[in-house]
């Protein structure tokens, strides 16, 4: 209702009056809108961030067990807190009245078949995980550097969680528009860096301290790439503002797939892949999770902490995850447009539309989300020197690399031209490469690649003889 | 230079993708519910568990009749689980009337067994502590004061008779009776099991009971494999695939 006024920026206006009001100017329903904004934002982020994390965590367990072939959670069912439900809702009634009217309802086949689904899901575990992060004893060890350790679980959540406000989650759900929301994203991620050299420092251990200066190390030397990596886009489509970011990769007919940036040239598909791996080290993931290091370092900055500070650590942790997911949707990956033509959602209404619009966005993130997961489950930790090395000697060349090829692009194809206009937002210039510009300029880097690949492979591909050795034998045994 | 760069990009990329095709096959399988977990992974408590060795340290057992109540095992106990008691009889020979192992404390090192100068103590493979599921009894006390506490002689002769007889051959009466002494919130036994109450024939008699329900539903697994194998036609062979290669 807020983001559908004109422009959008229902936060802002929200922050403008609360300020008007402050400065004692008279701002009519400034106060009133701001509670709104609370009520209508705030909230709402809250309570679905932390069962989504949870979910979250119960995916992750599941997809595991998955790969590893195991079953993961299989037992705890939702039965325990229907029980509780019971308990509380009839809590006048004797104990054994209340267990009869559970069965009773547990009998009706559909309560039934959700029950055992939870069960094989093990979705109880979303309720006892929470439940023990609450119930665990807030431990502050002595020799912690009081004030620091307590701070850094909260600046690590705002440092997650302060750049949502600036994504475009649907087409009119955008708590901030603003022509620097990109910089704005970035900047607010920096802050947990602060965190958890915070956290490092405050803890007063030695493993603490050893995983902070990792993960400042890890994550300042990965912001080079991520913000490498969205110069890119940001060059491409020649605006800083993510929803203008959006609005570029409209591309009107059926096949509106076509008009994503990664999809662009081969340029921008390499962009989106390194700022889907510098990603997933900004938010300390295996197989970048050195600064955590279970097995050397104790799980580093997290070893101190316990109980609601480690989870909100553990939170910020799902919601980083999210939120590269939705940055690498953003600017890569069309956003919340449909793959398959976006006239018929826009036209739809709004709330329709939002509806439509969120899933896409969410499928997306989903899958961004899921590839992480996979990849977690993949690979193993990298070593510290590993780690520094993907980042200054590949990721961050390979970025200049791209950011080179797709200025070479734009100059091939000679200038903006005004696009077509999408939804509320004007129409705004843009590359326009048109078909066969499109397929040359994917063909030309492909080629090149290609040839540049098969060089190297032909000078410094040889396998070790003793391996080539090996292969052959396994290839004899096999063939046996 | 520069080919060198590329070339160890190359292999990055190309190992990746390798490494993900592998996980990525697995967690298709284990979705599709093949060759995943539900092949590997067996669900314990609903499946039966894999035969155990006859050399698997579980339960403690007492063969009352050889126990000659010398305290040996009690001496050697690390954990000081052992209660007993003798009796002479009319030969002045002394007679176990008293042997509780306390399953709460025993770390199932086996010292005790070694100890043992008549061999009357062993260790049988059974491990399941759940009275409800298994068809064998318990004494599991929740503190080991309780203990120390005398059963009744009358609550010792209905336990000592209760516990030769199969559950499902007990009357109802009796049942409850025994429930109640297995209740986890009742005030003194959660089960019952290596009381030197324990006899010979009785441990025999459900070992060959477990034995029995064991094969029984290893058949049925076997069956049912053997069924899904014919009615699917000739499968690969899932190890071959599984090397990468190279």
């Amino acid at each position: 209702m807020i983001a559908t006024q004109e422009g959008g920026a229902g936060f802002g206006y929200a922050v403008d009056s609360l300020a008007a009001w402050l400065s004692g100017s008279p701002a009519p329903g400034g106060v009133p809108i701001a509670i709104a904004i609370v009520v209508c934002w705030i909230l709402p982020l809250l309570f679905c961030v932390f069962p989504l994390a949870s979910l979250g965590q119960i995916l992750e367990r599941k997809i595991a067990a998955a790969i590893q072939r195991r079953e993961g959670p299989n037992s705890a069912g939702l039965d325990g807190p229907l029980r509780l439900a019971f308990r509380i809702v009839l809590f006048w009634r004797p104990r054994d009245a209340q267990d009869r009217a559970f069965a009773r309802f547990c009998e009706v086949r559909v309560v039934n078949t959700v029950l055992r689904v939870g069960r094989r899901l093990g979705l109880g575990q979303l309720v006892a995980d929470g439940v023990k992060m609450l119930g665990k004893e807030d431990i502050v060890p002595a020799g912690t550097d009081g004030l620091v350790f307590r701070l850094a679980p909260y600046l690590a959540l705002v440092g997650a969680f302060l750049p949502f406000c600036v994504i475009p989650f649907t087409h009119h759900l955008v708590m901030l528009e603003s022509g620097t929301s990109t910089l704005f994203a970035i900047a607010c991620a920096g802050i947990t860096v602060l965190a958890l050299k915070m956290a490092g420092w405050g803890s007063g251990s030695k493993w603490s301290l050893l995983g902070g200066m990792r993960a400042v190390a890890q994550l300042v030397s990965y912001e080079i790439p991520v913000g490498l990596a969205v110069a890119g886009v940001v060059l491409w489509c020649g605006t800083l503002d993510l929803h203008a970011i959006t609005a570029q990769q409209y591309h009107p007919g059926v096949l509106s797939l076509l008009g994503w940036n990664a999809l662009q040239n081969p340029f921008l598909l390499l962009l989106a892949g390194i700022l889907f791996f510098a990603g997933l080290a900004e938010c300390q993931r295996t197989p970048f999770d050195m600064a955590e290091a279970e097995s050397e370092l104790v799980s580093g900055f997290n070893t101190e902490y316990s109980g609601l500070r480690w989870g909100m650590f553990a939170l910020a942790e799902y919601a980083e995850m999210v939120l590269v997911g939705a940055l690498l949707v953003t600017l890569f990956f069309g956003s919340y447009q449909s793959p398959v033509g976006e006239e018929w959602i826009v036209g739809l209404p709004v709330w329709l539309e939002t509806i439509l619009h969120a899933g896409c966005f969410g499928a997306k993130v989903i899958a961004v989300f899921l590839t992480m997961m996979w990849i977690r489950w993949t690979l193993p930790r990298l070593r510290v020197d590993q780690v520094m090395r993907l980042c200054w000697l590949q990721l961050v060349p390979l970025c200049l690399v791209s950011l080179f090829g797709i200025a070479l692009v734009m100059l091939a194809a000679g200038g903006a031209a005004p696009g077509p206009a999408y939804g509320r937002l004007p129409s705004r210039p843009r590359v326009d490469l048109g078909i066969v510009g499109h397929l040359v300029a994917w063909a030309v880097p492909l080629a090149l690649g290609a040839l540049l690949v098969r060089a190297a492979r032909k000078k410094y591909g040889q396998l070790h003889p003793a391996l080539l050795e090996l292969t052959a034998e396994k290839a004899a045994g096999g063939a046996r | 230079m520069i080919l060198a760069w590329i070339d160890d990009l190359w292999n990055g990329a190309t190992t990746f993708v390798t490494g993900m095709r592998t996980t990525g096959r697995f967690l298709l399988e284990n979705l599709r519910g093949e060759g995943g977990a539900s092949s590997i992974t067996r669900q314990y408590p609903e499946q039966p568990a894999e035969t155990i060795g006859d050399r698997q340290r579980g339960h403690l057992h007492n063969d009352a009749a050889r126990c000659i109540v010398c305290h040996a095992c009690d001496r050697v106990c690390p954990v000081d689980c052992f209660k007993m008691e003798g009796e002479r009889d009319e030969n002045n020979k002394i007679h176990c009337s008293r042997f509780d192992i306390d399953l709460s404390k025993c770390i199932y090192c086996g010292l005790c067994v070694r100890a043992c100068p008549t061999d009357s103590l062993s260790m049988t493979n059974a491990f399941e502590l759940d009275p409800r599921r298994d068809g064998a009894r318990f004494l599991f006390p929740r503190s080991s004061g309780q203990l120390d506490v005398r059963f009744e002689e009358s609550d010792v002769e209905r336990l000592q008779r209760l516990s030769r007889t199969p559950r499902t051959e007990l009357s109802a009466e009796d049942r409850t009776w025994l429930d109640g002494r297995i209740d986890p919130t009742g005030p003194h036994l959660i089960g019952m099991y290596g009381l030197g109450y324990y006899a010979p024939e009785e441990k025999a008699r459900v070992d060959a009971e477990r034995e029995a329900r064991k094969k029984a539903k290893d058949a049925a697994t076997k069956a049912e494999a053997a069924a899904k194998a014919a009615a699917a036609p000739a499968p690969p062979p899932p190890a071959s695939e599984g090397a990468p290669k190279t």
